[in-house]
């Protein structure tokens, strides 16, 4: 890189007016023609991208600076804060976005009335929109992961709607969207696991069950003995299914992690002291004899 | 003197920069687009664009369309005697629009820009100028198509500053680009698009809908004819083009002798279409997020290409925006005037010599990485972008990588194109390998530079600091880059005996009847039989005055018969 700041290379001083800085971009580049100049033409564009983005950072923090009109609410509202506050024609889809959110929020909701809230959401209007389109995608799957496991009966309804599955591929799938559709694949191994012929069946309801201590006598005595199920489990789940550990409660994993390691190092103890006793004893027998 | 083409799926076009502006030529039939059509005549001679396109339901096994969908690949079509590439098929095309521009200006044209979709990746790009070498043209610039749309459209005939949208939905491809014009700049900010996705694809629902109707009827026979396909086809395009604008329309094909009618409604359609109408959203999403622009911020949406023209799109379109888009040029035809612009700017015309237009590189580029999974193993083949789609072109940029595994004694790069998220699933352009030293994972650093021009030549430059090595790896084209090899196929397809340009409209003619034959029963088929007779004895009289005195005669009765023809 050449030594010039990035104004200077724009031939312009300092300023936060994006005309201006245009102006000057426009008028270097006829200098610097793109066909004869490549590394001038590249010097010159990265100065341009600099110089328009630390105008937007001004423009963005002058916005910021002036009186917020509205108190945010609270901080789920992500979605309602995604429209403009007035005089939007597509006010009415937030208000139905709004409303599937109130459901989510809520202890207990009828699940077709989620679903209901859910289509209502997809059906509206304003989503042929592309916007709108847009910013309800992102935002409803940031909404479905925030009220999880609540809104976890919706999950295959949004992804199907808006064909998560068929992005999924891209490098640059928005981290909220990757994120539903992980869960979304959790979800489906652990309705498999809950089958009884799962040969993990076992492992992963002891898991589910809870942590032992606060168990009844008899039930921890006969789920506290499965420590080979589960370490099965535990193997499986870390190599084909690691999206299913983190739904799980981490304490009650790491507790059944740190009871199979223990009962690992007792049971090499007990091999090396029959092993060490049998020798002792043939040893024994012999200066006997 | 520089011409600009566009060499579009379904249809060509050629245009020059002349006079402070952007020139269409005709070509020998007085029509400013040409067929992207190649056969082969009975007496083995090639037949180009319309006279190629009417033989296609009679002779669907001597007659190739749609071939620049396979651009760049390896699939062979035979025609006659020959096996032909995409490339060369399109070669052959270019040549008749060459001619017809040497024709209309009198002088010899050798230079040429030539539009390329923008999602075109770079082996279709090669493919595409080889076309173009084989056609004897030196090609100057390949332009993306919505860039030449936009510039279409007018430089410098707008306020200061300017954003636009060109939604380009052609035959077979669509390509989505988002624009800025300010001070004499032509800035594309984003462009994205589906190469899979045009005008053809609701022509299959056509077909589909006629093959489901008359199933029974046709059974095995019908599934396999060539013919048959052929002549669903094009009644199927000629429907589509009647549902722009009535309400419903009458479906006819002849097939061994008998007609089989079945109507359709616009409504029907578009309720069958809304499954490609929900794949236009997409490549707009992505344009419009890559470019950092909400649509408020855009100033125009221009439609581009012969599907738009169809009231659903521009329906779809009104939806998806908000707001009315405009096409205020001839939406065919936009593409081959923007690439004349080209032509002009890159002549450095003293009208156009205000203007720089700069470009984007429409895909990703990057490496091939492992990363540490979550139970602590190591999963390789994820890419890593270095250069992202849409950074504006001549670019260079860096990314660091860093080792994995202890004692690794070397590095090696996949370089890579596209979107996916494991490389598996991107275009490999080639390999780098750069040895280190031996050190605990994570120590040794790896910079690897990305160089990318505005002909779309990438060089990839890797370097460990601490050792000073360097390797350098410069992406050409692996297959048929031999330039002896281009010499000698030019050769041969100069071999292939080419009608006569002045004839070509006689067996244009002469092509039409002959489908119109096959496409009628009983009465009508009989009276375009007389017409042939008619023609075909003036013509045998050799008095070219005479001979086209006869053929508007015998075009005006096909037109009486079935309609204005259309391209």
């Amino acid at each position: 890189m050449s030594g010039l700041s990035i104004w200077e290379v724009l031939g312009q001083p300092p300023t936060d007016d994006q005309r201006a800085i245009k102006r000057a971009y426009a008028q270097q580049l006829k200098r610097t023609h793109p066909e004869d100049d490549a590394a001038g033409f590249q010097l010159l564009r990265q100065a341009y991208e600099r110089a328009t983005s630390i105008a937007a950072h001004a423009a963005a923090r002058a916005h910021a600076a002036e009186p917020a009109q509205e108190s945010h609410p609270e901080p789920q509202a992500e979605v309602v804060e995604a429209c403009a506050p007035e005089k939007d024609p597509h006010e009415a889809h937030w208000r139905i976005c709004g409303r599937l959110e109130q459901l989510l929020a809520m202890e207990h909701v009828d699940p077709a009335a989620m679903t209901a809230a859910l289509e209502a959401v997809l059906q509206t209007e304003s989503m042929e929109n592309l916007e709108i389109f847009a910013d309800t995608e992102v935002g409803l799957a940031r909404v479905l992961l925030h009220f999880a496991p609540r809104g976890d009966l919706l999950l295959p309804r949004a992804i199907e709607h808006f064909g998560w599955y068929d992005q999924e591929d891209r490098w640059d799938l928005s981290p909220e969207i990757r994120g539903v559709l992980s869960r979304e694949r959790a979800l489906a191994v652990m309705t498999r696991l809950s089958d009884r012929r799962h040969q993990h069946h076992v492992g992963y309801m002891t898991l589910c069950a809870g942590p032992l201590e606060t168990m009844g006598f008899w039930r921890r005595l006969r789920l506290g003995r499965r420590h080979r199920p589960v370490a099965a489990f535990l193997n499986f789940a870390v190599g084909q299914a690691p999206g299913v550990l983190h739904m799980l409660d981490q304490d009650v994993v790491e507790a059944w992690d740190r009871r199979i390691a223990r009962r690992e190092k007792t049971r090499q103890a007990r091999t090396t002291f029959w092993v060490f006793g049998a020798f002792l004893a043939v040893v024994l027998l012999m200066a006997r004899w | 003197m520089i011409v600009g083409i566009d060499l579009g799926t379904t249809n060509s076009a050629i245009g020059v920069w002349r006079d402070g502006e952007a020139q269409l030529i005709p070509n020998s039939l007085g029509q400013f687009l040409t067929p992207s059509a190649v056969g082969i005549a009975d007496d083995g001679t090639v037949l180009v664009g319309m006279a190629a396109r009417e033989r296609q339901s009679t002779h669907p096994n001597d007659t190739a369309t749609a071939f620049k969908r396979y651009m760049g690949s390896q699939k062979q079509t035979r025609l006659g005697q020959r096996e032909f590439l995409p490339e060369e098929l399109s070669a052959l095309v270019l040549r008749a629009l060459k001619a017809d521009a040497e024709a209309f200006l009198g002088e010899p044209v050798t230079e040429a820009v030539i539009a390329v979709p923008a999602y075109f990746n770079d082996k279709q790009r090669k493919a595409t100028r080889r076309a173009g070498e084989l056609a004897g043209f030196k090609v100057e610039r390949l332009i993306n198509e919505p860039t030449a749309a936009a510039l279409a459209y007018g430089i410098g005939e707008r306020g200061d500053e300017v954003r636009f949208l060109v939604f380009d939905l052609g035959g077979g491809t669509f390509d989505v680009s988002v624009l800025e014009l300010f001070d004499g700049v032509v800035e594309v900010r984003a462009s994205a698009g589906d190469n899979r996705l045009g005008g053809e694809d609701f022509n299959d629902l056509l077909v589909d809908m006629l093959r489901r109707r008359f199933e029974a009827k046709w059974g095995e026979a019908g599934r396999d004819d060539a013919a048959l396909h052929q002549r669903l086809r094009a009644a199927a395009e000629r429907g589509r083009r009647e549902l722009s604008e009535k309400p419903s329309a009458t479906l006819s094909v002849v097939w061994k002798g008998q007609a089989y009618e079945h109507e359709v409604t616009a409504e029907a359609l578009e309720m069958a279409a809304e499954g490609l109408l929900s794949r236009l959203r997409d490549p707009v999403l992505r344009s419009l997020r890559d470019s950092d622009l909400r649509i408020g911020a855009l100033d125009e949406i221009v439609l581009v290409g012969g599907a738009t023209r169809m009231p659903m799109v521009r329906r779809a379109v009104t939806r998806m925006f908000g707001r009315f888009p405009a096409a205020s040029i001839n939406v065919d035809e936009a593409i081959a005037r923007g690439a004349a612009v080209q032509a002009g700017l890159k002549a450095r015309d003293a009208a156009l010599n205000e203007v720089v237009l700069t470009d984007v590189c429409p895909y990703s580029l990057g490496v091939d990485v492992g990363e540490h999974g979550p139970n602590g193993q190591i999963r390789t083949g994820l890419f890593s972008p270095v250069i992202e789609r849409n950074t504006t072109i001549p670019a260079s940029r860096v990314e660091s990588f860093r080792t994995l595994r202890a004692g690794q004694r070397q590095i090696e790069f996949g370089v890579y194109q596209g979107e996916a998220r494991w490389v598996a699933e991107n275009v490999k352009l080639g390999d780098i390998v750069i040895p280190i030293p031996a050190r605990p994972a994570g120590e040794i650093e790896v910079k690897c530079r990305f160089t990318y021009d505005i002909n779309g030549l990438l060089e990839v430059d890797v370097e460990v600091p601490l050792t000073g090595e360097r390797r350098q790896l410069v992406i050409v084209d692996e297959d048929n880059t031999d330039e002896a090899d281009v010499a000698t196929r030019r050769a041969e397809l100069a071999q292939l005996k080419v009608h006569p340009r002045d004839e070509a409209s006689n067996r244009a003619a002469m092509a039409r009847a002959g489908r119109c034959y096959e496409d009628f029963i009983g009465e009508r088929r009989d009276y375009v039989a007389r017409l042939i007779g008619q023609f075909e004895s003036v013509l045998d009289r050799q008095d070219p005055r005479s001979a086209i005195l006869a053929r508007s005669e015998l075009l005006a009765a096909l037109d009486q018969l079935e309609g204005e023809s259309f391209l």
